[in-house]
């Protein structure tokens, strides 16, 4: 592994800068209480649909 | 063996009938022509004793056995232009023009009698819309580059693969299975070809034998075709006739490149869905926030009853809607794990991260379209548009250890969208858990970009850094079109 591999991607770009965790709360409380949430149930909702609409008949 | 047929009008497509015979189906074939061709076509080269491979494998598997006779070989139908003529002595093609430019594509007749449209792929631009609906640029179609092998001449034509069902031995739901897969083998190296035969077995466990496909196919036997083609096919279904994010995902997949196997449970009809149309405007400026799906005026497929690129409409009823569209198998690659249902929830969420990028347009004034490719092909239309960005954002996504596939979210005010160009654009992570509450690589806009370490988990806010860009105020930040072709009429 060479020196560049070695470092970790925020190393190999100059001009970044850390952000302020502050402006990240809203966004992060918003995906965890209710995104994510959401993301979960219709994921299962269409996995429970998708079972049911196996058995269609196709041949019109 | 060739026959030439000059069209002043398609009123001389009615010729056909004196050269192609009874068992081709010429009537049917003459009606479906006359309807569904441009005028742009003004010459048809008949190619008779053509052994299609797709045929043959149904008549070695099928035909052969029966007690009626039916011929091996089919007749094969090109599609010229008015610049091009053929001499039937030399057996020569003449056009001032590149042949391959002037040639819109081939048309495969069978000699089954019913249903003998065979192997086709046609190119869009000769299309002829029917229910008043008109071809338009705005139309959008997944293509890929066939070469076709005739009188010495190695011709492409760009387009979808098309053909009848057989009634007897195949049905709808095999037909379309079929025109994913040939789409599949032509632009895609990892495919193997899959002939008509090969799509009947694909769809049992063993051999049913007998006329049993025309019994027809069940959603989980097209889902098993896409398995055993070596795709990992997802399925989704519409949970009620108001779900959006159903048809806003039906446009993602289409908008990536995917042609879908689409079901209309309420008729058991199964199509292909190819391609869509835009809207000719945008609300501008935008009262609501909208999504790529609602600039969409209709959805383009390919259906065994028709020619290819047959237009239906959002809500129409001829010959139905897209609003009757209840279900689809998306073929995947492997390595897709985060869903579009996923992103769909996810990217009106973006405005929250408005004040780490320094602003965003309101929500309510923006449109969102989002879509799969991959890191490489990011890269690649960065470096085609170097002038539109910062130098270190170009070398931030060069940089960037993208997995293979990624989703990318634009946001574009209605201005923006009138003139092809986004305000912000968001790259995701195709890999992302379901619960992954970060699951980005990059997301800038025309001021800030912020990059996320996804080299280690739970990296949380130390793995977020911000870059600020200069020389993007006023670049043409380009709305990102790439997976489908648009449609140019001739």
């Amino acid at each position: 592994m060479d020196e560049k591999e070695a470092k970790g991607v925020f190393e190999l770009i100059d001009g970044l800068k850390p952000v302020d965790p502050q402006k990240l709360k809203d966004f992060e409380k918003t995906m965890t209480e209710e995104v994510i949430p959401e993301i979960v149930d219709i994921i299962e909702e269409r996995k429970l649909k998708a079972a049911e609409s196996r058995n269609w008949q196709l041949k019109v | 063996m060739y026959k030439w047929l000059q069209l002043k009008s398609s009123a001389d497509l009615d010729s056909l009938a004196a050269e192609v015979s009874v068992e081709y189906g010429p009537t049917r074939v003459i009606e479906k022509l006359k309807n569904g061709l441009s005028d742009a076509v003004k010459a048809i080269l008949i190619e008779k004793n053509y052994i299609d491979k797709d045929y043959r494998s149904t008549y070695y598997n099928y035909y052969a056995k029966k007690g009626q006779a039916y011929r091996p070989d089919c007749i094969r139908l090109h599609f010229f232009d008015e610049s091009v003529t053929f001499d039937p002595q030399a057996l020569k093609l003449y056009s001032k023009h590149e042949l391959e430019e002037r040639y819109f594509g081939y048309m495969v007749l069978r000699p089954t009698g019913i249903g003998t449209i065979g192997r086709s792929v046609v190119s869009p631009d000769v299309r002829k819309a029917s229910g008043g609906a008109i071809i338009t640029a705005n139309q959008r179609i997944i293509t890929a580059k066939h070469k076709v092998h005739l009188l010495g001449y190695k011709l492409t034509v760009e387009g979808f693969p098309s053909m009848d069902q057989h009634i007897d031995i195949s049905v709808c739901a095999h037909a379309a299975c079929w025109s994913i897969l040939r789409h599949y083998s032509e632009r895609y190296t990892l495919y193997p070809e899959f002939l008509t035969h090969d799509i009947t077995l694909m769809t049992q466990q063993f051999d049913p034998g007998g006329l049993v496909p025309s019994k027809g196919l069940q959603m989980s036997h097209a889902e098993r075709v896409f398995q055993e083609a070596g795709t990992f096919p997802f399925h989704v279904v519409r949970t009620n006739p108001q779900d959006a994010a159903f048809y806003r995902q039906l446009h993602a997949y289409v908008e990536s490149g995917f042609p879908l196997f689409a079901a209309d449970h309420s008729v058991g009809h199964a199509m292909a869905i190819v391609g869509y149309e835009w809207e000719a405007s945008t609300p501008n400026p935008i009262a609501s926030m909208r999504y790529a799906w609602d600039e969409v005026k209709s959805i383009i497929v390919v259906d065994d009853n028709y020619l290819p690129y047959q237009v239906i409409e959002k809500q129409g009823t001829v010959p139905y809607s897209a609003g009757s569209i209840d279900a689809f198998i998306v073929a995947l690659p492997e390595k897709i794990f985060y869903p579009a249902d996923a992103v769909d929830r996810l990217a009106p969420t973006l405005f929250k991260l408005a004040p780490m990028l320094g602003g965003l347009p309101a929500q309510n004034e923006v449109t969102l379209r989002y879509f799969i490719t991959t890191g490489s092909a990011l890269r690649r239309f960065v470096r085609t548009r170097e002038s539109e960005f910062d130098p270190k954002l170009i070398e931030t996504i060069m940089t960037l250890p993208f997995a293979q596939f990624i989703w990318i979210v634009e946001i574009a005010t209605g201005e923006d969208w009138a003139k092809g160009q986004i305000s912000a654009r968001a790259v995701l992570d195709a890999t992302a858990s379901l619960r992954e509450f970060m699951p980005f690589w990059l997301f800038h806009n025309r001021k800030t970009a912020l990059l996320f370490d996804r080299s280690k988990v739970g990296a949380g806010i130390q793995g977020i850094r911000e870059l600020s860009l200069s020389g993007m105020e006023n670049t043409a930040l380009t709305r990102w079109d790439q997976n489908l072709r648009p449609t140019r009429k001739k």
